[in-house]
């Protein structure tokens, strides 16, 4: 929670009944799970819990039945909660994950489902150490803020890397997705200034285009702009919370400071991990050009 | 909840027209001056990706995580399948986060699944209706096997498998969430009885018989034009020949990965009869013999050569 840390240590996490939760207008960026205004966001997550964050310094949370468990709260308090939280406090939160290595950062950033931490896990294996994955705080002035240390990996990519999921803990009880943390992980402690950002996109060895398989900046200003706008951590929660002036300004300004390029994963654990050898991601960003 | 616009589903199995149909709206569109030459051609990007990726998010179908995660606030990939099923039905349609065009959603679920409660696992609130496109399930047979590089009695199975469904693995991630379809008949029927909202089934067969006539009743359906030239031209320019050429032109395939090949491939109706065996044919036409018939398909197992 470092990230939090460097703005204001003090946040309250608490159990609250929802009942003494004031009643919202409904706002245009709502979802029938999310109501949001100004500095307040209300989060449901069906049978499981509600989360009401406020003001940029506070989580309260309701279980919603006596079946549900802490680890089910906290994976979705740690996760969502804690990015609409930062995203109250002006704080520019990217999807994706951020390493360190050298004292220099890079950020990979990609959708739901796009490789993030199974990419992450194969750099911490090539000496790289984990800022922070699924979001990644980025201050104003370009520094990268240690996240919350922990990693999400899927059965099949733990196994691909050697580890037994038997031995990890899933993120939910019966789920085939776990938690790499601790001595798991090799983390960095400290902001690290952000060298580089990547957009993942999965590689497939029959595209015609020749740099298909090639890191590859992008350098028009439009297309860069628009790419990390759509990069941004939950833009819902941007939009519904009154945030999309700051973030805007935020994001224009890293688009200026820091390159952006696509990373062309290779498919398949070994082939990403051999591939990956050959990169120089520290400054791949800014010498390939189109 | 913020402002709705009008929508409509696109329903089928896989390997029915789906994609055929989402390209000629595409091409309609952008004929009616509707859309930009820049959206057909991302269209048939997706689309081309689709092929190849098998996994892809086209920003337009209704598996799509990312869309789920934006509706639900939440990464879905923390959800089991179960909980997630309950929860889809819910995701409202609220007007596309960016510039993605969002109004023709593809959708492979059946309408209900096991885990969805009795209600459907597709939002219906304000949607104005479905396309249903079905095709002859010996000829999807053939399609899912070059599609998946399965050999044509997985696809057999796979028709006739109750439990059947797209990503269905919870140990691994993936761009699109499960999509149980069940059977063949479980699909179809699952659509074509709901009474939420309004049905327009097409049959892959009519749609390659009788294009105009086919394809202006999906234009009037969507509310699109129906303008007898208009029509025609976006039936010339959308198909299967220019499609494939389309798909050469932009791709050139030269590593395929893993024998997959071209989406655009053959387009015909009747190879399930030529490829599958009498034996496999009896099959499907044993357990899917009352929606075959009730969907004008003639039950008749091809004498062996």
């Amino acid at each position: 929670m470092d990230a939090l840390a460097g703005a204001d240590p003090l946040i309250a996490i608490e159990p609250e009944e929802p009942n003494c939760w004031p009643q919202l207008e409904p706002g245009p960026h709502d979802t029938p799970f999310l109501q949001m205004a100004r500095g307040d966001l209300r989060l449901t997550v069906d049978d499981i819990g509600c989360f009401r964050i406020t003001g940029g310094e506070r989580i309260a949370w309701h279980r919603l039945h006596s079946g549900v468990s802490d680890q089910d709260i906290s994976t979705f308090l740690l996760g969502s909660a804690v990015g609409a939280l930062l995203i109250q406090r002006g704080i520019l939160v990217l999807h994706g994950n951020a390493l360190e290595k050298d004292g220099k950062a890079i950020v990979c950033m990609g959708h739901s489902g796009a490789g993030k931490s199974t990419l992450a896990y194969a750099l911490m294996q090539q000496g790289w150490r984990l800022l922070a994955d699924d979001l990644v705080a980025v201050s104003t002035d370009g520094l990268v803020l240690p996240g919350i240390p922990r990693i999400k990996l899927w059965h099949d990519a733990a196994k691909a890397f050697g580890l037994d999921p038997d031995c990890l803990p899933p993120i939910r009880q019966g789920m085939h997705k776990y938690l790499l943390m601790g001595e798991a992980l090799q983390r960095a402690p400290q902001s690290v200034r952000l060298q580089a950002m990547y957009l993942i996109h999965q590689h497939r060895p029959d595209a015609a285009d020749p740099d298909a398989g090639q890191i590859t900046r992008i350098t028009s200003q439009k297309t860069a702009a628009l790419r990390l706008r759509n990069q941004a951590f939950r833009p819902r929660f941007v939009r519904g919370l009154g945030q999309e002036g700051p973030n805007f300004m935020a994001l224009a300004m890293l688009q200026q400071r820091v390159p952006m390029a696509t990373l062309p994963l290779p498919q398949g654990i070994a082939a990403m991990q051999s591939w990956l050898q050959e990169q120089d991601l520290l400054m791949a960003a800014e010498l390939v050009t189109p | 909840m913020s402002e709705q616009e009008p929508y409509w589903y696109l329903a089928s199995y896989p390997k029915s027209g789906n994609t055929w149909c989402r390209v000629f709206i595409t091409e309609l569109r952008r004929l009616a001056g509707f859309d930009s030459e820049e959206a057909t051609s991302a269209a048939l990007q997706e689309e081309r990706k689709l092929r190849l990726n098998r996994d892809l998010a086209t920003g337009s179908i209704v598996s799509s995580r990312h869309w789920l995660d934006d509706q639900l606030g939440i990464d879905s990939s923390d959800l089991s399948w179960a909980e997630l099923d309950k929860m889809r039905g819910r995701a409202g349609h609220q007007r596309a986060l960016y510039a993605e065009c969002l109004r023709y959603h593809k959708v492979h679920d059946a309408f209900l699944t096991a885990d969805s409660g009795g209600r459907p696992v597709v939002p219906v609130e304000s949607c104005r209706g479905t396309v249903v496109v079905i095709r002859h399930p010996a000829d999807v047979a053939v399609s899912l096997s070059h599609f998946f590089s399965w050999p044509i009695e997985r696809c057999v199975a796979f028709l006739l498998d109750e439990q059947a469904g797209l990503c269905r693995s919870s140990k691994r991630g993936g761009q699109q969430v499960r999509q149980f379809m069940g059977t063949w008949a479980n699909h179809v029927q699952s659509w074509v009885d709901q009474q939420l909202i309004p049905v327009l089934l097409l049959r892959y067969e009519d749609l390659l018989a009788k294009p105009n006539a086919e394809f202006t009743r999906l234009a009037h359906f969507l509310d699109l034009p129906t303008d007898e030239a208009l029509i025609s031209e976006a039936v010339a320019n959308t198909r299967f020949d220019k499609l494939r050429a389309k798909e050469e032109e932009e791709g050139g395939f030269r590593e395929k990965p893993e024998g997959c090949e071209r989406f655009f491939r053959s387009g015909r109706s009747g190879e399930g009869r030529e490829q599958l065996t009498a034996a496999q044919i009896l099959q499907l036409e044993e357990a899917f013999s009352e929606t075959l018939i009730r969907f004008g398909y003639a039950l008749n197992t091809p004498v062996t050569a």
